[in-house]
């Protein structure tokens, strides 16, 4: 990769006019989105509307069929995989609504694990992943296994875990989607707190308006395309062609 | 086992969807397996002795067969016994493929037993519906060995009159009625014996009843609940202790062995318990390998592959103990089998310089080791079920690790550490004990073999690797992001 000129001035995340087709059902088309360094963004819409799919495709976990996708002003999605790979370890850390733990390793061996990855010495890796469970407020899961814990502590143990590697952007995947109200309040709270205090940027998947109100802003995604109030994400690309699908979000919104 | 059990697994059967299909033609692919054994193995038992009165200084013989072989009569015992040996790896494999597609399977059997099905009748039917599988591929089998046996027929040399002087024929020939001349006709393959549909339905009735029984046992520990899903119920983990036996039967067997060679009364029973000590011990130490090397690996490593691998075998040191036990005992026989080759093979060239050795050593340790060969691909393969069935129970989990960085490059190194941990140490002290054997046959005349069961336990290992590698493109399907959908 050659360093553009206007590397400094480009947003953390850029993503243009995304398309993603799932076989024959389309999930993006023409999405865009723009994320700047420490901003936290909600992304809200209907069931099957495309919020994963976007998430997977700014995250460099999937490559858009077309459009493109830029960290820090770089191509990420013409990367091959195995250097999106590293980027998703290094850069980014990733949290879904469940599944992300390793069921036979403890709390700490799988907050520690990114770091291993990284080629920290285990003893190193175990104490910063240490201190980012206790900071969660999950110090005293350290020896469980997800399995022993609540959704709630295993979800926390997930953020350190996304967090121990010091990473830019977080995203989030309806990280709060299997928990009861009280625990995706102390969920939520957590993690805003975290990537604030540490300067980094969130993608926040979600279909719950609650949810969405810890992000600083919020876009909607319909029909696989963003649609974003602050018009910081360029207009929508097939907006002008799919009228009916704001219409149908007037009417969800009503 | 009733009536209502096996119509329930035939229902179960009849609705089978695709992953199903492929859990049952293994389970068809090992009974047909099975069968072809037990039929050879009948076959062989059901030889006739030669007639020949002359040859009364050599009963049981039959030379109708140009190798000998199958001529010996204790050689004849030694292929029966070796091909119902077989069937130890064949019924580990059916075992195996009982656990297949268990998430699949314990929806079933929650489903049946909210419609009132009692735990042991779920059990029953279970195994009711390997019974019938493997019914149908012992038939299948049974085919088979019909279609080899009449390659084999036309393969066969017709009536041989062979002009051998009597004095070439080792003593057991002879001048017949019209001079010097004795007609024998020299069969390569044993397909004089007349086909018996009545053994044929026996082989078919046993193995069905033995793969029956052995899915019981595979599920013998999977008890079920009407609501959610079914529970393992939790094992005694193993004790290292055990590993004790190893060391403490080779040292008693050493006094022992020497009483052998002096003493007019040898004293083999106690002989004989050390062995089975020693085996005990060698068929529980991947266990322990797995509880206490994982735990150690997962500790001390500093890669991530050495943590995800050895905490997986902590958490369940018994999960391939089965199939490990066969690729032991396989590894076992088949270091002894290659050990005492090169020994007899040495001891013989030394003893006759310049000589070829009769070519029945040969063959002998060819057909053994041709047996031992299918015994550890059989083994091989029943590993390679596992880890099919555990990636797919798992690729949820495996995808959100690749999602997330962990290179794929990391989980395939895991497995293949899953593999080696508890498997290679027990598989360097199969090939260590099968020297408990060899020594005593060694003594005398032949020399201690060196390279033998070292061969035989880099055979094994590089089996076992390489059936672990066999899942890597499944593996690779597996962690793909579709499986991050949670609706
Ligand atoms: N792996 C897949 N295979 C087939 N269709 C998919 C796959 N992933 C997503 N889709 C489809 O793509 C559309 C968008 O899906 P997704 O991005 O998961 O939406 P959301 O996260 O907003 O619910 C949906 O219609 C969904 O059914
Ligand atoms: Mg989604």
């Amino acid at each position: 990769m050659s360093a553009s000129p206007t590397a400094s001035a480009a947003p953390l995340l850029a993503a243009r006019g995304l398309h993603l087709s799932h076989g024959a059902t389309p999930a993006l088309r023409g999405a865009s989105l723009t994320v700047s360094a420490g901003e936290t963004v909600a992304v809200t819409g209907p069931s099957g509307s495309g919020k994963s799919s976007l998430l997977h495709c700014m995250s460099g976990i999937l490559r858009p069929d077309s459009g493109e996708v830029r960290l820090d002003g770089e191509r990420l999605d013409t990367l091959p995989e195995e250097r999106r790979s590293a980027l998703r370890r290094t850069e980014f850390g990733i949290v879904f609504q469940f599944g992300q733990l390793v069921p036979e390793l403890t709390a700490l061996d799988n907050t520690a694990l990114p770091l291993l990855l990284g080629g920290a010495r285990r003893k190193e890796a175990q104490e910063t992943a240490g201190a980012w469970l206790e900071r969660f407020g999950v110090r005293g899961q350290a020896g469980l296994r997800p399995g022993e814990m609540s959704g709630g502590q295993a979800q926390r143990v997930a953020l350190a875990r996304a967090l121990v590697t010091g990473p830019r952007a977080v995203f989030a995947d309806e990280p709060t989607g299997a928990l009861d109200s009280l625990a995706a309040e102390q969920v939520m709270t957590a993690l805003v707190h975290a990537v604030r205090e540490s300067g980094t940027a969130l993608l926040l998947v979600t279909h719950d308006a609650r949810t969405a109100a810890f992000a600083e802003r919020e876009v909607t995604v319909l029909d696989g395309t963003v649609h974003d109030p602050s018009g910081r994400s360029g207009p929508p690309a097939a907006a002008s062609a799919t009228g009916g699908a704001a219409a149908r979000r007037t009417g969800e919104d009503a | 086992m009733t009536r209502a059990d096996l119509t329930v697994a035939r229902l179960l059967l009849g609705g089978a969807d695709r992953r199903e299909w492929w859990r049952l033609a293994l389970t068809a692919l090992g009974a047909a397996l099975g069968t072809v054994f037990v039929l050879c193995a009948i076959t062989v038992a059901r030889i006739e002795a030669d007639w020949n009165p002359q040859d009364a200084a050599a009963p049981g013989w039959a030379r109708q067969y140009s190798s000998e072989l199958l001529s010996d009569p204790g050689s004849r015992r030694g292929l029966v016994v070796a091909f119902l040996l077989l069937l130890v790896p064949v019924l580990t494999f059916v075992g195996q493929c009982a656990r297949l597609g268990a998430a699949r399977r314990e929806q079933r059997f929650a489903a049946l037993r909210l419609t009132g099905a009692s735990p042991a009748q779920v059990h029953r039917i279970a195994a009711g519906e390997t019974a019938l599988v493997g019914g149908a591929g012992a038939t299948a089998g049974t085919g088979l060995f019909l279609a080899v046996r009449a390659v084999l027929d036309a393969a066969n040399p017709g009536p041989l009159r062979l002009d051998i002087p009597p004095e070439a024929q080792g003593g057991r020939g002879g001048t017949d009625m019209f001079g010097s001349t004795h007609v024998i006709e020299r069969l390569l393959y044993p397909t004089d014996v007349p086909f018996s549909w009545g053994w044929a339905v026996a082989a078919v009735l046993a193995v069905a009843l033995l793969g029956g029984l052995t899915t019981r046992l595979a599920l013998r520990r999977v008890s079920t609940a009407p609501l959610g899903t079914a529970r393992r119920a939790p094992r005694r983990v193993p004790s290292p202790w055990i590993l004790l036996l190893l060391p403490a039967s080779a040292v008693a067997a050493v006094p022992l062995t020497a009483l052998t060679r002096d003493s007019a009364k040898p004293p083999f029973a106690a002989l004989l318990l050390c062995l089975v000590c020693f085996v005990v011990g060698l068929l529980t130490s991947t266990a322990v390998f797995s509880l206490v090397l994982g735990r150690f690996a997962a500790r001390r490593g500093n890669s991530a592959a050495l943590l995800l691998a050895g905490r997986r075998l902590e958490a369940d040191p018994w999960a391939g103990a089965r199939t490990h036990a066969a690729l032991v005992l396989c590894t076992l026989v088949g270091a002894g089998t290659l050990g005492v080759r090169e020994s007899v093979l040495e001891g013989l060239a030394a003893m006759n310089p310049g000589e070829e050795p009769d070519p029945y050593y040969g063959a002998a340790f060819g057909l053994a080791l041709l047996a031992l060969a299918v015994a550890l691909a059989v083994g091989a393969g029943g590993l390679l079920v596992g880890w099919v069935e555990s990636v797919t129970e798992q690729r949820r989990t495996l995808a959100a690790q690749v999602a997330a960085g962990v290179p794929a490059s990391v989980l395939r190194r895991a497995l293949l550490w899953q593999t080696a941990l508890p498997l290679v140490p027990a598989l360097v002290l199969a090939g260590v004990g099968s020297y408990g054997y060899l020594v005593p046959v060694s003594t005398g005349m032949y020399p201690l073999p060196l390279f033998g069961p070292a061969i035989a336990v880099a055979v094994a290992v590089a089996a076992c690797l390489a059936a672990t590698a066999a899942v890597f493109p499944l593996l690779r399907r597996s962690v793909h992001p579709a499986e991050l959908r949670f609706e």
